[in-house]
């Protein structure tokens, strides 16, 4: 669980050794707004190694509440896992829609 | 008041099957604040002004956005003067991003002039195109052409190409005459030989609702060899053509 603080901007990190390193443009927080991030990534295409296919898709549900614990928000978002190239290289591509 | 979900692209990698466990990591957010004290520097105005002139490129940004969090208005001509002898990239759009944010408008220049500095960094050349939107600029033109630029540029990586593309589809209002031209780019992209890329292409033609590329994207269909490209693009154009989610 984490706390989204509204107005609140952010810069995305990976861990990388003992640190985080700041990958991506920072987040901009605005009033009136909280910020959310999806993102995936791995050392190998996943679905190379797992074999699962050319494609797949998963939908998941999230509730987001307030300090008081009261929902304010339901949400649901899918990914999509397509196998692609870059280069050559074999990748799996992830994307998130609403 | 709304929640902005940023939706991550992404996942590169590659390696033979079976060769290692894959190690599947997430981006995590954390607030300038966190960063910051990860860095050892305090959170006091005093501090994060001396930060803006440390030796550590990322504490120098990390400080200008808290700062900027902070509303310390005060702090603005310290901010300024970090961004006139600012040389690292990252840090010239970040720098200018938090005057932007502190209602400066030399950091809306600024971004304006990274924007249209063809020999800047592709991709914080890009940061400055999201950090102009981000703005609500009323003229963000040159960061518009910039994107057009670099999302069929030969030059650009992979990864710059497909983030020019996305960002192309939030410019809001495009006149007849820009998004006829932001069209064009995108359907020029769908023969890139990248087919990351490709998918981009079709993705943003379909989110800027180009009616007007159906029948080139009909014809990339025919073309296209990647069976999971042309998925894409089927799905695509059942979008644009009302016949799919949006």
């Amino acid at each position: 669980m984490a706390t989204f603080i509204i107005g609140q901007g952010f810069q995305p990190s990976v861990h990388e050794g003992n640190t985080y390193v700041p990958v991506g443009p920072l987040l901009v927080g605005t009033q009136n707004e909280f910020l959310d991030q999806y993102s995936e990534s791995s050392n190998v295409s996943l679905l190379n190694y797992y074999g699962g296919g050319n494609s797949c898709a998963q939908t998941c549900s999230q509730v987001y509440t307030n300090v008081c614990g009261q929902s304010i928000l339901n949400h649901s978002f899918t990914v999509t896992y397509t196998k692609s190239t870059i280069s050559g290289t074999p990748v799996t591509l992830v994307t998130v829609s609403e | 008041m709304r929640c902005v979900f940023f939706v991550s692209f992404l996942l590169t990698t590659a390696s033979i099957a079976g060769q290692q466990a894959p190690e599947v990591s997430q981006a995590k957010l954390f607030t300038y604040g966190e960063l910051l004290r990860q860095h050892n520097v305090a959170l006091t105005e005093s501090a994060l002004t001396n930060a803006l002139k440390s030796a550590d490129a990322d504490v120098r940004y990390l400080a200008a956005m808290k700062l900027a969090e902070d509303k310390a208005s005060d702090a603005i001509p310290s901010i300024r003067q970090a961004l006139e002898i600012e040389k690292a990239p990252r840090d010239r759009v970040n720098i200018a991003l938090a005057l932007g944010l502190l209602g400066d408008e030399n950091g809306g220049t600024e971004l304006k002039k990274v924007c249209r500095d063809k020999s800047f960094v592709p991709e914080f050349r890009l940061y400055a195109v999201r950090y102009t939107l981000d703005l609500h600029s009323k003229d963000d033109t040159d960061c518009l052409t910039a994107a057009r630029e670099i999302s069929v540029s030969p030059t650009a990586t992979v990864a710059d190409r497909v983030a020019a593309l996305s960002l192309l589809t939030q410019f809001g209002s495009l006149t007849p005459s820009e998004l006829r031209k932001t069209s064009a780019v995108m359907q020029e992209s769908l023969g890139d030989p990248e087919p990351t890329v490709r998918m981009a292409a079709s993705n943003g033609l379909a989110g800027l609702g180009a009616t007007s590329a159906v029948p080139f994207l009909a014809s990339a269909i025919a073309k296209e060899k990647d069976e999971n490209v042309r998925a894409v693009f089927k799905a695509d154009l059942a979008r644009l053509q009302g016949g799919g989610p949006h």
